[in-house]
């Protein structure tokens, strides 16, 4: 039998696993699946269409799967789905996604969010992420594996943080971060930009010793002046290069052809090109009903 | 009969009907609640608060006075949306008021006495400091900060990490912190149905009179805009709300 403890609301129709535990004044609303292993802490709420995996954490007072805080939402049962191993924070806050959004918030498996974080409708979080405090990721967001996002960040809707990508403190992303980079601003005002390289990142990645080095001298060549960025593009892919440095010029030419430096606002009223890759074909059939 | 799980806590007795309430939420005494309005899990209503009819108030939120002394009210009028760990303070006396079709979402703050209008939404951490007014169709982004007193017009644009530390005009993109207006929130009045030569004119006429050497509203644009005969009656409104105001 699951530890759920005296004081707690679970539907009868959720699926908890049997070594799921759930804390003290959690609720747990119908149609919920917690995976083996997860600990819901104290004062949770998880409603709506929300699948947690397996081994995850979640803080307390955490509330997942509310409707989106987007006013295109038709009031349909969309998902929000996570991954195993995750580490929420607490008061940690997920929505489920919107019908023109395609369907689905996910987050991957082994990420880290801190406390009053909060991830819209229709983000795709990967695996591996660390998401500081009180960090808002605004709807449409995709955050690749691996980054950090630092306390106190306000995400723009539609933005790629890339692979291993680091945003500084208090920074407004308003434009995608590209792979491997420190990106920041001295102050919320200030446009931010690419500041360096994420040294720890390039680190975390697991990449060979000479992929490192031309990796690095790529995000040299490429950052060095952002206003030049297209032509040191073509010039870096004209040079055969393959692999990670590829993937990073490849990222950069997507944001530099988006709306507003968001390689995802062309995604607007469509299905993202994640929706494919993590939903099942019922979920999808359902999404293709509302977008194309 | 309302709904009330069977692990809340309901002390009033004068919520409507078809009132849903979630379970470890506590409503006070003298606490009314309108039809067809749902409350979450873990919220807490207290001291003397009215909301109105079709409000969704999400899990854990808390309404109510934030010390013993408040003994104000609070109204709440209808089918507004209470995200989660919005919390909405009671005033010493007088009322903190929320119109209708308001958008408060995650962990904003509504300060004690605070008036906000219709159709305002605020992004996620959004501070209204107490004694704030707030217009119809304000709107904010995230961290955003409006400090104590300070009156907002309708239809602007609080930018994400802005401070807004002395009166804003109506019709515009506040932002910095402390903010400067720059330019008018042109989409929004668009979908309001706002005309194009309506848009235009309060473009021009922004462009003057947040022109001059302050950052403030330039006197000599605004005198010079307000001995036109034909003005626009949007600038004319813009622009009297200006002058009207002890600004600060």
């Amino acid at each position: 039998m699951a530890d759920l403890h005296v004081l707690r609301e679970v539907d009868p129709s959720a699926q908890v696993a049997p070594d799921a535990k759930v804390g003290e004044r959690s609720v747990v609303g119908p149609g919920v699946t917690i995976g083996p292993g997860t600990t819901l802490e104290a004062n949770v709420t998880v409603i709506g269409n929300t699948s947690i995996g397996s081994g995850n954490t979640i803080g307390e007072g955490s509330i997942l799967g509310a409707v989106p805080q987007d006013l295109k939402y038709g009031g349909n049962d969309t998902f929000l789905v996570i991954g195993h191993r995750n580490r929420l924070g607490r008061r940690v806050t997920a929505h489920i996604g919107t019908e023109v959004g395609g369907n689905l918030t996910r987050i991957g498996n082994d990420n880290s969010l801190g406390d009053d974080s909060h991830v819209a409708h229709d983000c795709y979080v990967d695996d591996h992420t660390t998401i500081g405090s009180r960090v808002l990721l605004a709807g449409h967001i995709r955050v690749e594996t691996g980054a950090v996002i630092d306390d106190d960040c306000g995400i723009h809707h539609f933005v790629t943080v890339g692979r291993y990508a680091r945003v500084g403190v208090r920074t407004p992303a308003r434009r995608d971060v590209p792979p491997y980079t420190f990106f920041t601003a001295d102050h919320p005002e200030q446009a931010p930009s690419v500041r360096g390289i994420h040294e720890a990142g390039l680190a975390a990645a697991g990449l060979a010793e000479d992929e490192q080095a031309d990796l690095r001298q790529a995000l040299l060549e490429l950052f060095e002046d952002e206003a030049a960025l297209q032509t040191k593009i073509e010039q870096i892919v004209t040079l055969g290069v393959e692999g990670e440095v590829l993937a990073l010029c490849e990222f950069c030419q997507r944001s530099l052809q988006g709306n507003y430096g968001r390689y995802r606002e062309q995604f607007r009223g469509m299905l993202p090109p994640e929706a494919e890759m993590f939903l099942t074909p019922d979920q999808l059939a359902e999404a293709r009903r509302w977008v194309t | 009969m309302p709904t009330i799980s069977r692990q809340a806590t309901v002390e009033s007795s004068k919520l409507a009907n078809d009132v849903t309430i979630g379970a470890f939420s506590y409503i006070g005494p003298d606490v009314r609640i309108g039809a067809g309005t749902v409350v979450g899990s873990h919220v807490t209503i207290t001291g003397r608060t009215v909301i109105g009819e079709g409000n969704r108030i999400f899990p854990g939120a808390v309404i109510g006075p934030g010390d013993d002394g408040a003994n104000g009210k609070i109204k709440i009028g209808q089918a507004n949306s209470i995200r989660e760990y919005m919390v909405i303070e009671a005033p010493a006396k007088g009322a903190t008021r929320i119109g209708n079709d308001c958008l408060l979402m995650v962990a904003c703050r509504i300060g004690a006495g605070a008036t906000v209008g219709n159709h305002v939404v605020l992004t996620n951490r959004t501070i209204i400091s107490e004694g704030v007014t707030l217009a119809d169709y304000t709107r904010s982004s995230g961290f955003a900060l409006v400090e104590p007193n300070v009156t907002v017009g309708s239809y602007s644009f609080i930018h994400g990490y802005a401070r807004i530390d002395v009166d804003a005009p109506p019709f515009a993109m506040l932002i910095g912190d402390p903010y400067q207006v720059r330019g008018i929130n042109a989409r929004l009045l668009q979908r309001c149905g706002y005309g194009d030569d309506d848009i235009r004119c309060l473009r021009e006429a922004y462009r003057d009179i947040y022109n001059g050497p302050g950052r403030g509203p330039d006197p000599d644009a605004i005198a010079r805009l307000l001995a036109e005969k034909k003005l626009n009656s949007h600038v004319r409104q813009a622009v009297r709300s200006m002058t009207g105001g002890a600004h600060g």
